[in-house]
């Protein structure tokens, strides 16, 4: 029997849904030998879990379930217009993994997803081989950690040392590994590469404090950056989104400084810049859950079917960023997310 | 409140003299019992009986996010080193008939076996009936169905389903005693783990915003301003942020009220309508 324990809500990954046909894979079995006490419940498929009906997003997050599945169909995706490509002509994403294990009220998987749930896809090897087809044809620039933050589960999944490696052995394919995190602990031994770019988001303290609950503070991510830079790493930072609140120019100024104080300059690979934006449909089931977010109720304005600042406080939070950060970086190096795709607007 | 759905009387009285509930005069159909606590209903057996049973009750009364559904009732049990009496938490719930086969969310610590359970039309007495190959150890009439009609009036993780096992696929040897004792032994352990999760749901979901809707001053505001639908749902929007902010939603309307009293047009509605907008922002 299950002890009756003081916090209500069972531990996370208290349950592991896994599909039948993996139960006895060795992927599998590594990822249940870290959690030996958590009820193992075969499904014979993860959207039998992951797409049930009347699921509660925000009351799942309190007590997120893990689903090992194998995900078949198309495995690599077109990047999405409201993404940053920075220049790169053939922009795909991936996601291995679906869900985060942070819980910012801001994030699109509320809206996107109808599971708090993190599904993880233990078919790497299809994913390679995927990728290896495209290279063939063109170089690749890919980005591995959109749905998720994968340096965050890298003590449980490794994801990040795989990719890695991948990447080694396929010099026309660049990966972007965005995250939150501070565990840099496993990639300390990593060596510099070019074609595998860290992205750090970072936002100033009063935004990570207030909307991006479980996140490790912007002085422990500032530390982990600074750790890798220090082995030769250069970094990617993405101050994206940029929240309004009533502060902000004082909040984001002392934050651009704080920042700065801890990477240098010629550290930072690029710069990727935008304010909050997001989809209308997600923002209406966003707000549907999360009734007391101050940022989720904000009164954006719509603009072709995304919500969005109105567009000179846009332009006001944007020309703000753009000059306390061109005291540090030249412009050349910083990528604005603008509502046209696919257009290259490094240094506007 | 905390709906109970129950197959037997014999599996509702314990609980009934329990809470002291009273019937409910209302429901005509079936035996509904309740306080301020609780409802409880007795859907008689099988799978038609408490769909038909749960949906006519729960379809008269409106559920709250921080309400809970549970089926509890007995059932047989496949597995003979469960010991009789033992509270057991379905986390996977086959339906014999269609094959389908149902996870309820499990998202809180609790102090039961968990367990497959699966539903027949009919009682059943040999492990041969059993058609799932999940490992099932439970066996009831009535969780699959009640399992999706109660998904039209709950989340899932407010839906809970408890059974204590009464026999091993001998219902001839289940007697009304036998019935009322595998649900008087449990009583307590299962309603306080039912109140301590309540309490979870209700500092999980606490919610201190007003419910716009309910304020006059907002649709006297909307009125005067001649405001469209859409922009009748922006200013809700609005007074929702302008609440989380702190501000007086209810002085701010009162304000407005009196500024725009002269409003005369759509075009200067509209214009009143951008200047309370700039203030709330």
């Amino acid at each position: 029997m299950n002890n009756l324990s003081n916090n209500l809500f069972s531990s996370h990954f208290s349950h592991i849904y896994v599909e039948t046909a993996l139960r006895n894979s060795a992927s599998v079995l590594r990822i249940l030998d870290k959690f030996p006490t958590a009820n193992v419940i075969e499904i014979p498929h993860y959207k039998d879990i992951f797409c049930r009906s009347q699921q509660n997003f925000c009351m799942q997050k309190k007590s997120p379930k893990l689903i090992l599945a194998k995900k078949e169909g198309t495995l690599i995706y077109p990047g999405a217009p409201v993404c940053q490509d920075f220049g790169n002509k053939h922009f795909y994403y991936t996601s291995n993994v679906m869900n985060c294990i942070y819980d910012c009220e801001y994030c699109y998987l509320q809206g996107m997803y109808s599971s708090g749930n993190v599904t993880v896809f233990v078919n790497l090897e299809d994913f390679f081989l995927e990728i290896e087809l495209l290279l063939q044809k063109h170089p690749v620039y890919l980005c591995i950690s959109y749905d998720t933050d994968l340096l965050a589960l890298e003590g449980i999944l490794g994801y990040c040392e795989k990719w890695i490696a991948f990447a080694k052995k396929h010099k026309d394919l660049t990966i972007e590994i965005r995250t939150k995190s501070a565990n840099t602990g496993a990639l300390t031994a990593l060596e510099p590469s070019d074609n595998v770019i860290f992205a750090w988001t970072l936002s100033p303290d009063f935004v990570s404090s207030h909307f991006e609950h479980k996140t490790p503070s912007l002085n422990q991510r500032l530390k982990s950056i600074k750790v890798l830079t220090e082995k030769g790493h250069r970094v990617r930072l993405c101050f994206d989104p940029i929240i309004y609140h009533d502060t902000w120019k004082e909040s984001y100024s002392a934050f651009i400084t704080a920042v700065f104080s801890h990477v240098p300059t010629d550290a930072v690979r690029d710069i990727s810049l935008g304010v909050f934006r997001v989809s209308k449909d997600y923002l209406k089931r966003m707000r549907k859950q999360r009734k007391d977010s101050l940022v989720l109720a904000y009164p954006y304005e719509m603009k072709a079917g995304v919500y969005q600042y109105k567009e000179q406080l846009e332009r006001e939070m944007t020309a703000f960023m753009l000059k306390h950060l061109t005291n540090h970086v030249p412009e050349s190096i910083i990528f604005q997310w603008k509502e046209c795709p696919n257009e290259s607007n490094a240094g506007n | 409140m905390i709906y109970i759905s129950t197959a037997f009387y014999q599996e509702a009285s314990p609980m009934i003299q329990a809470f002291s509930l009273n019937k409910l005069s209302q429901f005509s159909k079936y035996q509904v019992f309740g306080n301020e606590h609780f409802t409880l209903f007795i859907t008689n057996p099988g799978p038609i009986a408490s769909c038909i049973g749960s949906t006519y009750v729960l379809s008269g009364q409106r559920p709250e996010a921080t309400d809970l559904f549970v089926n509890l009732g007995i059932c047989g049990c496949t597995d003979t080193t469960i010991p009789i009496g033992t509270p057991c938490l379905c986390t996977q719930i086959n339906e014999s008939l269609t094959g389908r086969v149902f996870y309820p969310d499990v998202l809180f610590s609790h102090p039961f076996l968990e367990c497959c359970l699966e539903t027949h039309p009919g009682n059943i007495s040999d492990n041969s009936q059993i058609t799932s190959n999940a490992g099932t150890t439970l066996v009831d009439c009535e969780a699959a169905s009640l399992y999706q009609s109660a998904q039209l009036f709950f989340q899932i993780h407010q839906m809970l389903f408890i059974k204590i096992v009464s026999d091993y696929l001998e219902p001839q040897s289940v007697t009304d005693i036998h019935v009322r004792s595998c649900i008087e032994c449990n009583l307590t352990a299962v309603f306080q783990w039912l109140e301590n999760i309540q309490q979870s749901m209700q500092t999980a979901c606490a919610n201190s915003l007003l419910d716009v809707e309910s304020i006059p001053e907002f649709h006297l505001l909307a009125s005067q301003l001649k405001l469209s639908a859409t922009m009748k749902a922006q200013l809700k929007q609005l007074l929702n942020y302008s609440q989380l902010k702190g501000k007086d939603t209810g002085q701010l309307l009162s304000l407005c009220l009196e500024k725009t009293a002269q409003c005369n047009t759509k075009l200067e509605g509209k214009n009143y309508f951008e200047q309370f907008k700039q203030q709330l922002i």
